[in-house]
């Protein structure tokens, strides 16, 4: 009784995921100085939409991402996943409903990849025979179909990656919550993310990706948090989010060069070194004025206590 | 959906905590029985069921002095590897965490009763022989120690619901029983006396030389509501005491063999509440803490007299002690199962509310 109204209640237009006042603070040693992990976090995640959250190593990416997923549970505030408070209750009912990928691979090292996604298929309520062939079908997905019996002990760091893939999109949940998705991810990786993930939209899925690269969201995202030390400092659109910091910034005489191949990039680099001047990488489509150094600096709020 | 009880955790910690604990406990057992069954096998013992029950009883408590202490931390060992990252794919999931806490356990609980009966089959098969042992009833607590002075005679009746919590006593065929007490004398004077146990009503009588501490044991039937025995201390020597607080009834007609399934009950539901409490501890402390505190009690509850029979964990010195004399233990009662059970649920729900947040760390 009590799931069929939650589900009434989350079917009525609520969004995929909201947060209001979230902090999570940290125990020190016997309980004394404490660190705020999360400030009072307010973000709303409407349905079939997605959100990137970026920010510097520390701002609580992960953090917020866990106490969406249920993993853990916040100090203040509330975190509704599809309208049902899951930082007061664990509920099976928002927890059917979403995935997660943290961002480690903190999967059993003694079961081989079949093995892992047919336990987690398991214990997400998947019939046998079902979560067999969706097993099968997400591991040829992220390319591992031939190592799907090794043990994930003899696994590298970009198996675990995709593996981890595997299992965040086993279920078509309704919302996916990825963590870092493209640490240790090759090319062959990046793009079984990027199908996997605009399937999910597609379908309608809500989708929030948490990174400290720009480039993984610029395109997979429709907003953009930045969090800095704990707090949400800008939240928008990219061009809403880059677009006063990059008005601020100076003009730097520069250069654009398109369409060089590795080897050509490299002897013009050189060259450029050479005769003074310096390269460096763009790490989105901003025309270049912006890196997110930059930005976090002019977002970062005043010195703060913990 | 909820789901209580995942075959998929189980099957997972029932393979990481099977090898984790058997390997090592195999590896001593093979050790043991290599080692002690050639020795046990090469000694010139007149009673070959007494060689036996010592070489028996040695052998498991090697295995259990190691069994014990690594059950005891690889339970304690679990919530540690969760909080450390495993909740990021299991507190995501919708299984209810004492669903998780129930299955995992489980898992370890499966893992360690198969090592245990594993463990007592092979005792049972490296140790050859099949004899006829007694098994214990019970023992009747008297009132005062029965300090017995050179030429006194003591009576003792054994009557109404005592000795009917030991044995049925409705009316029927007469029951074949052994009683026995054990004496001491008290120092000072001759260091010896002799001493008489008489069944009343009976023929049956035996006598022993007390020197120290000494068994003195008899033959008596059963056939109505009362046993009466009568204790005389026929020596002009010293006075002589019983040394435990009570007379032991003993049933024969047991199979030595039977020794293991006493022991292995004993062991896997003392491991049983351990394992749940380590794990429960290891929620709100840290894992070697728990484990540690753990083992304390258990050790305490192994040194502490005149703790009930139905914690299974004291129970289990006696029932050792028993199988070294080539006798065997009393079966265990509902109780003792009732008692590790109250403890493993009282355990779970500890852990439950230690794992309200499956993190403590960013």
């Amino acid at each position: 009784m009590e799931e069929a109204k939650q589900k009434a209640r989350t079917e009525s237009g609520t969004p995929a995921l909201r947060t209001n006042g979230l902090c999570r603070r940290f125990p020190g040693f016997l309980g004394l100085r404490s660190r705020s992990a999360l400030r009072s976090i307010d973000l709303e995640v409407p349905r079939g939409t997605s959100l990137g959250l970026i920010g510097p190593n520390g701002s609580g990416k992960s953090t917020l991402l866990r106490l969406a997923a249920g993993v853990d549970r916040p100090t203040a505030g509330r975190v509704e996943v599809f309208g049902i408070d899951v930082s007061r209750r664990r509920s099976s009912a928002a927890r059917a409903r979403l995935a997660y990928l943290p961002d480690d691979s903190p999967f059993p090292v003694e079961l081989s990849a079949l093995a892992v996604l047919d336990l987690l298929g398991a214990l997400s309520g998947l019939a046998r025979q079902e979560r067999r062939r969706r097993a099968a079908r997400m591991l040829e997905r992220v390319g591992l179909t031939s190592a799907a019996r090794r043990t994930l002990g003899t696994y590298s760091r970009g198996m675990l990656r995709r593996l981890g893939l595997a299992q965040a999109f086993l279920t078509d949940p309704d919302l996916v919550l990825l963590d870092e998705p493209t640490a240790g991810l090759d090319a062959s990786g990046y793009v079984a993310l990027a199908e996997l993930t605009a399937e999910a939209r597609a379908r309608g899925a809500s989708i929030v990706v948490a990174s400290h690269v720009l480039s993984d969201l610029h395109e997979a995202c429709d907003r953009l948090a930045v969090l800095i030390d704990g707090k949400q400092v800008a939240s928008g659109t990219l061009a809403e989010v880059m677009a006063p910091a990059a008005a601020e910034t100076s003009p730097v005489p520069g250069l654009r060069v398109e369409g060089l191949d590795g080897p050509g990039r490299s002897a013009l680099a050189l060259w450029v070194q050479e005769h003074g001047g310096t390269t460096r990488p763009l790490e989105a489509d901003t025309g270049g004025r912006v890196a997110l150094g930059d930005l976090y600096r002019r977002l970062a709020p005043p010195e703060s206590g913990p | 959906m909820t789901k209580w009880f995942s075959a998929g955790l189980c099957a997972l910690e029932f393979r990481r905590a099977f090898w984790r604990v058997l390997s090592p406990t195999g590896l001593l057992l093979g050790l043991v029985l290599a080692l002690r069954t050639a020795q046990v096998s090469s000694l010139p013992f007149e009673n070959a069921a007494s060689a036996r029950g010592l070489h028996r009883e040695e052998t498991w408590v090697a295995f259990l002095l190691i069994l014990i202490p690594l059950s005891v931390f690889r339970a304690a060992r679990i919530p540690t590897l969760w909080r450390s990252g495993e909740a990021d794919w299991l507190g995501a999931r919708p299984i209810e965490r004492s669903a998780a806490i129930v299955s995992t356990w489980a898992g370890l609980a499966l893992a360690l009763l198969l090592t245990v009966v594993g463990a007592g089959l092979w005792i049972e098969s490296e140790i050859e022989g099949e004899h006829e042992s007694p098994v214990f009833v019970g023992a009747l607590a008297l009132p005062d120690p029965l300090p017995l002075n050179p030429g006194a005679t003591r009576s003792i009746a054994i009557a109404g619901p005592a000795l009917a919590d030991l044995i049925d006593t409705q009316p029927g065929p007469a029951i074949a029983l052994r009683a026995r007490v054990r004496l001491t004398i008290l120092p000072g004077g001759d260091p010896t006396s002799q001493v008489r146990l008489t069944v009343a009503g009976a023929p049956g009588s035996t006598e022993v030389l007390v020197d120290g501490r000494t068994w003195l044991e008899v033959d008596c039937r059963l056939s109505g509501e009362s046993l009466d025995f009568e204790l005389s201390n026929m020596g002009a020597g010293h006075v002589v005491c019983l040394a435990t607080p009570g007379i032991e009834l003993w049933q024969p007609g047991g199979r030595e063999r039977q020794a293991w399934v006493s022991l292995a009950t004993r062991a896997c539901l003392g491991l049983g509440w351990a394992t749940a409490l380590a794990f429960a501890f290891a929620t709100w402390i840290g894992s070697f803490t728990a484990a540690s505190t753990v083992l304390a009690l258990w050790l305490a509850l192994l040194i502490s007299p005149g703790l009930p029979a139905w914690l299974s964990a004291a129970s289990l010195p006696r029932a050792l002690a028993f199988v070294a004399e080539g006798r065997l233990p009393e079966n265990l009662d509902g109780r003792a199962l009732l008692a590790a059970g109250a403890v493993a649920a009282a355990a779970w729900a500890l852990a439950q509310a230690g794992l309200r947040s499956w993190r403590h760390t960013p």
